[in-house]
């Protein structure tokens, strides 16, 4: 187990290492140690266009890419709890459309950029409360229900998003809406940072909390309440986390799709099934992959960015098939 | 003075407003092993998930020493009583001490995973009643059925509950295992538990039971009460007949204090 986390961390760094010193402007490590550590290494010249890039840009940007990554494995790995499906993650569940769609009406209406964070995760709230009222069954959640009404809530919020962006008067309100959507972590500040990173520390801690109820949880509703948990009280207060998270990425980089799913998946995959330590490892794996998915978004586009989710959605479609095609039969 | 003692009134159970079996009043004594029978369809299940606070009754009360369960917390509850449902293909992805240990949620703070000293022997303890302390680090998944519904037990009795509900805990159990956890149940009696165990085999419940609760089935109307006393009183060839429809030949091996039942073809 020891082993496994040194490995995490390691990948953790060198992903770390790679994301600070490459792009469009190439950072040597003399360069990133020069500019972090300028005590132990002096440099006799550094310029300050690097000193800002890296304080004000590449930096904020790491942050931001790993805020977005936890958030989003550990909504994914509470919502799986919920549905009792390895499938489930804030997109089927239509947390993230909901809160996608909150975003879309907020920038198309020209709100304050500083209020979208609250209102994605109202519309992600939102969302989550109305599939959650759909797939109430007496003692639970049912997990079909769950699944398909999240679907259609999903399917909803695109086509009113879609009709949003035709109906837009101004191109550039619309442009915007479309690079947001599609998941963008480029140019956040740390104003916006800020906020974000202190929810998501939140929601994870209330994931931590909350693990002993999410172990009952996976036994299913009868055993959990049969053990003395309230399982509704419980299941709505997981949503309710899975919803902050959720929404606290949307609103800081868009729709960026599977990490949910992925992060989780892999984490049980190396590290078994103890829930505290699936929450920070889904955690650090969601931060991981799109950290990759960021770098690769800067440095395969030719001089232009290519959107978050495009890379993701590339592998994670892929990922999605094959644990569908491992389900069949079960219990999906 | 309360009455100790977990008590239905006048009870009625069903799913959605339809009724399926109208029980009547009884009470589960400690120290007492009720056993509920009947044909299938009948509402056993369903009973004893009302009774387990799964269910709402549709009608009547069900106290716990003379307070309705859905006064107190879920919490409460289940350090009164556990239950054990039917292992219908669960997909528990726990080693059977982790999810032995779960039994003790009642008693710690919701949030925690401490295990204190007296959690610790009572974990054990259900372990070893349960046969599975040379089991307790294999997969729940791995199990085969018996050790699976054996592990479903030793929950509940982990639990510590004064009370427990039982559905069909022989089901999966070949003849050893049914002899075991018919011992198990008599010491539970004997440490003055009260028990409430849905059991299809006549047999067992003859060698078992203090009291019996015999249910019909007619299609299209609510189960009901065909007899309900000691298992002697209940388990007639009369009786049986009626609430199977099939006519039962009910043969007793004195010495070994054996009662058997066999249904038989009948033309009526």
């Amino acid at each position: 187990m020891i082993i496994r986390f040194l490995f995490l961390f390691l990948i953790l760094g060198i992903i770390l290492f790679f994301n600070l010193c490459l792009g469009e402007i190439v950072l040597s490590p003399i360069q990133v140690l020069q500019t972090v550590f300028p005590q132990f290494f002096p440099a006799n010249s550094i310029d300050i266009g690097i000193i800002d890039l890296f304080w004000q840009i590449r930096l904020p940007r790491i942050f931001a890419a790993f805020i977005v990554g936890a958030a989003l494995a550990v909504s994914g790995f509470l919502l799986q709890t919920l549905s009792r499906n390895e499938l489930a993650d804030p997109y089927l569940t239509g947390v993230s459309s909901g809160a996608g769609l909150a975003v879309a009406i907020a920038i198309i209406l020209g709100m304050n950029f500083s209020l979208l964070p609250i209102i994605a995760l109202s519309g992600g709230l939102l969302a989550s409360i109305l599939v959650a009222g759909m797939a109430h069954i007496p003692g639970g959640i049912s997990i079909t229900k769950l699944l398909l009404a999240g679907i259609a809530i999903s399917a909803i919020a695109s086509s009113i998003i879609t009709l949003i962006l035709i109906n837009s008067n101004t191109t550039s309100s619309a442009q915007g809406l479309f690079l947001w959507l599609a998941g963008s972590i480029a140019g956040k500040s740390w104003d916006e940072i800020l906020p974000s990173s202190i929810y998501t520390s939140l929601g994870i801690f209330a994931a931590f909390v909350m693990s002993k109820a999410i172990r009952l949880l996976n036994l299913g509703t009868q055993i959990a309440a049969s053990l003395g948990l309230n399982v509704a009280i419980s299941q709505w207060t997981i949503l309710f986390i899975a919803a902050i998270l959720c929404g606290t990425s949307v609103a800081l980089a868009g729709i960026v799709g599977f990490v949910g799913l992925i992060g989780p998946y892999l984490a049980r995959y190396l590290f078994g099934n103890n829930e505290r330590i699936l929450i920070v490892v889904s955690a650090i794996i969601g931060g991981i992959l799109v950290l990759i998915s960021d770098l690769a978004a800067r440095t395969l586009g030719q001089g232009q960015e290519l959107p978050l989710s495009t890379l993701l959605s590339l592998f994670g479609g892929p990922f999605f098939l094959i644990l569908v095609l491992k389900q069949r039969g079960e219990n999906i | 003075m309360p009455s100790s003692g977990f008590t239905a009134k006048e009870l009625i159970v069903g799913i959605e407003n339809k009724e399926i079996a109208r029980l009547g009043s009884f009470t589960i004594s400690p120290g007492e092993i009720l056993a509920l029978a009947g044909p299938n369809g009948a509402g056993k299940s369903t009973t004893i998930k009302t009774l387990a606070r799964q269910l709402n009754p549709l009608s009547g009360k069900i106290n716990l020493n003379d307070i309705n369960i859905w006064d107190i917390s879920a919490r409460q509850f289940a350090q009164e009583i556990a239950y054990v449902p039917q292992n219908l293909g669960l997909s528990i992805n726990l080693s059977v001490k982790e999810l032995v240990s779960l039994g003790r949620n009642p008693h710690q703070d919701w949030w925690s995973w401490n295990n204190s000293q007296l959690d610790k022997e009572r974990i054990d303890n259900a372990l070893k009643l349960t046969n599975l302390s040379t089991l307790k680090d294999a997969f729940f998944a791995q199990l085969s059925g018996g050790e699976k519904q054996r592990a479903l037990i030793a929950i509940a009795l982990s639990q510590n509950a004064n009370f427990i509900l039982l559905d069909e805990p022989t089901a999966h159990l070949d003849f050893r295992y049914q002899i075991e956890l018919a011992e198990l149940l008599k010491d539970l009696r004997n440490n003055n538990l009260g028990v409430f165990v849905i059991l299809h085999d006549l047999s067992l419940i003859a060698s078992l039971a203090d009291k019996v609760i015999l249910l019909n089935k007619s299609e299209g109307n609510p189960s009901e009460v065909v007899a309900f006393g000691t298992a002697d009183e209940v388990l007639q060839e009369k009786t049986l007949k009626e609430a199977y429809e099939v006519a039962i030949t009910k043969i007793v091996d004195e010495k070994n204090q054996l009662v058997l039942f066999a249904p038989r073809k009948e033309h009526i």
